[in-house]
């Protein structure tokens, strides 16, 4: 199999060859450029320059998108622009604290798992069996045991991704385990942890790299189910999925509560698997035939 | 292979005792038992406990976990708290709809995918290709749970055309059953037509760059022969590793989309048992969805290692 | 203060409601046809009930459903008093310790067994062996069945309201078959008297009833009284189907694929007004808002910091955003047309909303700056929604408040709690209608829901009404007890809910009640 020299050629190119390469991808600039707004629309929203996401008024509950409310407003008379807004910060804490979990656990479990041959068979039965259940089933039993919340949320959804990302690292570490090069460095007496640190991680994270835009993204849309199921952060928090739950019950006589957020989800999610898919082609060129 | 068979089959095992495990760690840790939802919002502390007795509940965890693995060994989940019937009974009674909402959006999805995904590959950098891949892009974008309310307020609101929730079974007539499935099963095919055609487009490259093509291109044969007779069987392979994928990926999809139209399958069941802290009912309706999972991706294992002979040793 | 329905009107949003129910003139003169056997009909809820076990039975969806099958010694009329339903006659001992039913005779089970006072006698000790309410038959010291249509039920202690107890359709006492009886719960056959009788059910989403033919109404009565009186099922089957979403309900009862559905949006309601295939139905007062206060955990430990959120409270702001503009302004904890409510109902600190008096309330109890947790379900929007309004009130007097997001299980699990929480915004669907007694466990006694250790004044008022022999006097008590929830901010009143129902204008008779009723209506 020629999968470790191949994967581990990019990293190894000049920096600027790789970076003009990034540019030249039209998919990955769109990509990035719609996770660059996210980022903008996510410091708006912080700073509160969107408007009050929780100001309540009776008086213009149901407002259709116009020049004051450019997205209307719901049944609290709240604005749905400033809600949408102000979740994009709270999507983007979601998918980067999943990713850094998943990142973080993954790597580590898929690392031992495929450098030691001893404890691979106990930990990868451990992650089948996390990955035997539907991952919207796990994350809402999670939700449920630890209790509605941000932070509930994002350990919910950092288990359920994890064993994915394990599988993807250790297999990436099998194929370069038994590299020359590896071999070379284990025989100038290079201890297991340097080795893997050194050698074996930094040949096997292109697929890895790859894998945790999706699971920004899954984590994006999973957020927004669960939202949507009531085991999200709780009310009033604005999250686009707890949006779109409060729009559900006015979709026909004020769609526009539950059509905003879902395009954001929609947005935000495109571009980040147009960046994936960007960074696959330039990291990982098997799959780019160009 | 039988011997490999049985191995494989053998090591499902201390997967799913895992998920059982895991399940029942879980289910305890959350706040409020079925004592709770039985005995209602203004009940007594005395009320609760006398129904926690009733149920079972008062005994120490170990032993309930114990009984239950006992009656597991004889075949017997147990019965639901709330259900009037065993928990095999309701899993027998929901898994054929859960079943039939993901063989309906698989069979939607796999000529669909598929051939827009060959059709992008074949096109490849043309804007057939382009304009393919980015609808692809936009179906795996978009959250199911979203669209089938959007589908609710179109086809079913405004058109009038399909049912909004409510299922028929087939033995009400298949024609009505099929009526009452397709919103729900459009909204999850959606996801996976996406994912079908990127995958379908980016094995075929795969293929299609291989020294075999190319010698048979030399020889001068018809382009659309190349394809179908070469890439396509070659391609086939991944492919059932796909089909493996979209069913992991329906049965996930449709533990949403049975809640929002309402569906008896085994998603709601779950979710239900949830809600309702019906411990036996989320046990074992896990435990069954776990195994079939398993079983589903261990057939596609051993297809791939016996269409594929470079894995057969693995 | 002021109180009661001022203008409802006002506000883009707010919808038109009027009286305890309205329908489209035109309907309301169609609704004059003469009844016709046969039809079904399709009932969209949007819970499911839990059990089918009477006995074991809790909520609202599960009388939806249960009330059809299964009746009662006593049961309630239309405003909620005591009435007697498989008994015809009940003579009450001048000490109020012996209780003696003469049964109604010729009454078949849906077997085809007639109901005598065995069954009755073995109903009654089921119940009193598994029901979450069994402890309305603890005072029971036994009951006997000197023939087979005369069953006399002795208590241990003089208890006046008995009957005010056991008529509660909350976990109705229901007589069942005696060779049911054995069974635990969820184990009977849903086998009983009521004019309709059990086909199947699918565990969630579906459960079918039919026609009962044998069914033998209650001749001395010219129609139905609530879940009383002279009940005639016309249809020949009704379908109970579970519809979570509303907007599916709405698009149901559009097409024609649903006769009656639950729980309509106002703004959707609204919409549907204008076909005259469809009669909206208000149902209102269908629930009260209400939030207990957890005297136990800062800051409300504090009486004054109770009292400044008591004070800044915009009633009509959470019930208006929890309703979409369908309820009434009441503090009372019973409805207006209650014989307890109130004389002097405008003395009681309500719908107040003075900010300023608040802040100073807040000053004057040396307020630190603790934070407010208030608990909410989510399985019940409106409560939730109630809890995010005044969860924006509280704020606005420098209180920091976090709402707590539970399933109903998790949240009732956690209102036992009293370090968990402050506030916890609930609802009471049936208690207001059935009177004061209702709330003894809530409001009184070692379980009582704000946590106090010792109120001897809440306690002696209690005394005063369960021993109170005439109304006026009961009456006088339940005043002290209101007055004394109010005072001390335990439980703080928020509003009186309504729903829309909507119903096919075929559908004859209707009236909405605490359940949904498909007896004596019938398709034109």
């Amino acid at each position: 199999m020629t999968e470790s020299t191949l994967q581990a050629v990019p990293l190894e190119k000049p920096r600027n060859q790789l970076l003009s390469r990034m540019l030249s991808h039209r998919g990955l600039v769109i990509g990035a450029g719609i996770l660059v707004v996210m980022v903008l629309a996510g410091i708006v929203g912080l700073l509160g320059l969107a408007g009050d996401a929780l100001k309540i008024s009776y008086q213009s509950r149901f407002v259709e998108p116009s020049a004051e409310f450019v997205f209307g407003t719901d049944h609290y008379g709240r604005s749905i622009f400033s809600r949408v807004v102000t979740g994009t910060h709270l999507s983007l804490l979601i998918g980067i604290s999943v990713v850094a979990i998943t990142a973080v656990f993954g790597v580590l479990i898929g690392a031992i798992a495929g450098y030691f041959p001893r404890l691979d068979g106990l930990i990868m039965r451990c992650m089948d069996a996390l990955m035997a259940f539907p991952p919207i089933m796990l994350a809402i039993a999670i939700a449920a045991a630890l209790g509605a919340g941000l932070l509930n949320l994002i350990v919910a959804l950092g288990i359920t991704y994890t064993p994915r990302t394990a599988r993807i690292v250790r297999a990436a570490v099998l194929g370069v385990r038994n590299s020359e090069y590896i071999e070379s460095a284990r025989l100038s007496g290079a201890s297991d942890g340097r080795i893997i640190v050194k050698h074996v991680l930094p040949n096997s994270m292109a697929p890895v790299i790859v894998d945790l835009t999706f699971v920004f993204a899954y984590a994006i849309l999973a957020e927004a189910a669960l939202s949507f199921l009531g085991v999200g952060p709780p009310p009033p928090v604005p999250t686009w999925g707890n949006i779109i739950a409060e729009g559900r019950d006015y979709l026909v006589d004020a769609p526009w509560i539950s059509i905003f957020p879902g395009l954001a989800i929609g947005f935000s999610v495109l571009g980040l698997n147009l960046l994936g898919d960007g960074l696959r082609d330039v990291l990982d060129p098997r799959l780019t035939s160009k | 292979m039988i011997e490999v068979i049985l191995r494989r089959l053998i090591s499902t095992i201390p997967v799913l005792i895992g998920v059982s495990l895991i399940t029942f760690g879980l289910i305890h840790i959350i706040p409020g038992d079925p004592a709770i939802v039985i005995a209602g919002p203004d009940a007594s502390v005395d009320q609760v406990e006398s129904i926690r007795q009733l149920l079972g509940l008062d005994r120490p965890l170990h032993i309930q976990m114990s009984v239950w693995y006992m009656n597991l060994l004889q075949g017997d989940l147990g019965n639901s708290f709330m259900l009037g019937r065993s928990v095999l009974q309701a899993i027998q009674e929901r898994l054929p709809t859960t079943l039939l909402l993901t063989a309906y959006s698989i069979v939607i999805t796999m000529p669909l995918g598929i051939a827009a995904g060959l059709l992008a590959a074949y096109r490849q950098n043309t804007w057939v290709d382009t304009a393919v891949m980015s609808v692809a892009l936009l179906g795996v974008s978009v959250p199911s749970f979203w669209l089938s309310i959007m589908g609710i307020l179109v086809f079913s609101v405004m058109l009038g055309w399909l049912p909004s929730s409510g299922y028929v079974p087939p033995s009400e007539g298949i024609l009505a059953c099929l009526q009452s499935l397709t919103l729900p099963a459009f909204s999850l095919a959606v996801f996976q037509i996406g994912l079908l055609a990127r995958m379908t487009r980016a094995t075929t490259l795969e293929v299609l760059r291989q020294d075999f093509i190319r010698t048979a291109r030399a020889k001068g044969l018809a382009e659309w022969k190349t394809v179908a007779k070469h890439a396509l069987s070659n391609v086939m392979i991944p492919i059932i590793t796909v089909v493996g994928l979209l069913v992991n990926v329906a049965i996930a999809g449709a533990v949403v989309i049975e809640q929002i139209f309402v569906l008896p399958g085994v998603g709601q069941l779950v979710v239900q048992g949830i809600l309702r802290r019906d411990y036996p009912v989320i046990q074992g309706s896990i435990l069954a969805v776990a195994l079939i999972l398993v079983l589903i991706n261990l057939i596609v294992d051993l297809l791939y290692a016996y269409l594929d002979p470079r894995l057969r040793n693995d | 203060m002021r109180i009661s329905r001022r203008d409802l009107f006002k506000g883009a949003a707010t919808m038109g409601l009027a009286g305890q129910f309205s329908a489209h003139p035109l309907k309301l003169f169609a609704q004059t046809t003469t009844p016709t056997r046969g039809g079904s009909a399709v009932v969209a809820m949007n819970a499911a009930t839990e059990t089918i076990d009477p006995h074991f039975s809790r909520s609202q969806a599960a009388r939806n459903i249960l009330m059809h099958i299964y009746e009662t010694l006593v049961t309630i009329d239309e405003s909620g008093a005591p009435k007697l339903q498989l008994a015809e006659k009940l003579d009450v001992s001048d000490d109020f310790r012996v209780y003696t039913f003469t049964l109604r005779q010729g009454v078949t089970f849906h077997n085809g067994k007639e109901m005598t006072s065995e069954d009755v006698k073995r109903s009654l000790e089921r119940y009193a062996r598994i029901s979450p309410e069994k402890v309305r038959l603890e005072p029971v010291e036994s009951i006997d069945t000197p023939d087979a249509y005369t069953v006399v039920v002795t208590l241990n202690k003089s208890i006046p309201s008995w009957i005010e107890l056991i008529k509660s359709p909350a976990s109705p006492i229901t007589i069942i078959p005696a060779e049911e009886c054995d069974k635990g719960p969820n184990e009977i056959q849903p086998i009983a008297t009521g004019p309709f009788e059990f086909v199947d059910w699918d565990g969630v989403t579906r459960l079918r009833i039919k026609r009962y033919e044998d069914y033998r109404p209650d001749e001395t009565h010219q129609d139905r009284d609530g879940y009383g009186g002279r009940r005639v099922a016309y249809l020949d089957e009704v379908t109970f189907t579970v519809v979570s979403e509303a907007s599916s309900r709405v698009s149901g009862i559009q097409s024609g694929q649903i006769t009656i559905a639950d729980d309509i949006p106002v703004p959707a309601a609204r919409r549907l007004e204008s076909d005259p295939m469809l009669a909206i139905y208000d149902r209102l007062p269908v629930s009260i808002n209400l939030v207990p206060m957890n005297v136990q955990r800062a800051p409300t430990d504090n009486v004054l910091v109770r009292k400044a959120i008591q004070q800044v409270l915009n009633t009509e702001e959470i019930m208006g955003i929890a309703t979409d503009g369908l309820f009434n302004l009441n503090p009372s904890f019973v409805y207006p047309d209650s014989e307890f409510y109130p004389g002097n109902v405008d003395q009681l600190v309500y719908n107040v909303s003075d900010t300023d008096r608040a802040k100073a309330l807040l000053q004057e109890a040396n307020y630190q700056g603790e934070e407010v947790v208030i608990l909410t379900s989510s399985d019940i929007v409106s409560l939730q929604e109630a809890a995010v309004v005044m969860s924006e009130q509280i704020k606005s007097i420098g209180i920091p408040v976090r709402v707590q997001v539970l399933d109903w299980p998790g949240a009732n699990a956690m209102r036992a709690d009293p370090t968990a929480y402050n506030m916890f915004s609930t609802a009471y669907a049936i208690q207001p209608m059935l009177g004061p007694f209702q709330y003894q466990r809530l409001v009184s006694g070692d379980g009582n829901w704000f946590f106090y250790e010792e109120d001897n004044e809440m306690e002696s008022a209690w005394e005063e009404l369960l021993a109170a022999p005439s109304p006026e006097e009961r009456r006088a008590a339940w005043d002290k007890i209101e007055f004394r929830l109010n005072d001390q901010a335990y439980l703080l009143k928020l509003g009186d809910r309504g729903i829309k129902q909507v119903a096919q204008a075929r559908l004859q008779n209707f009236q909405p009640y605490d359940a949904i009723r498909m007896w004596n209506v019938w398709i034109s």
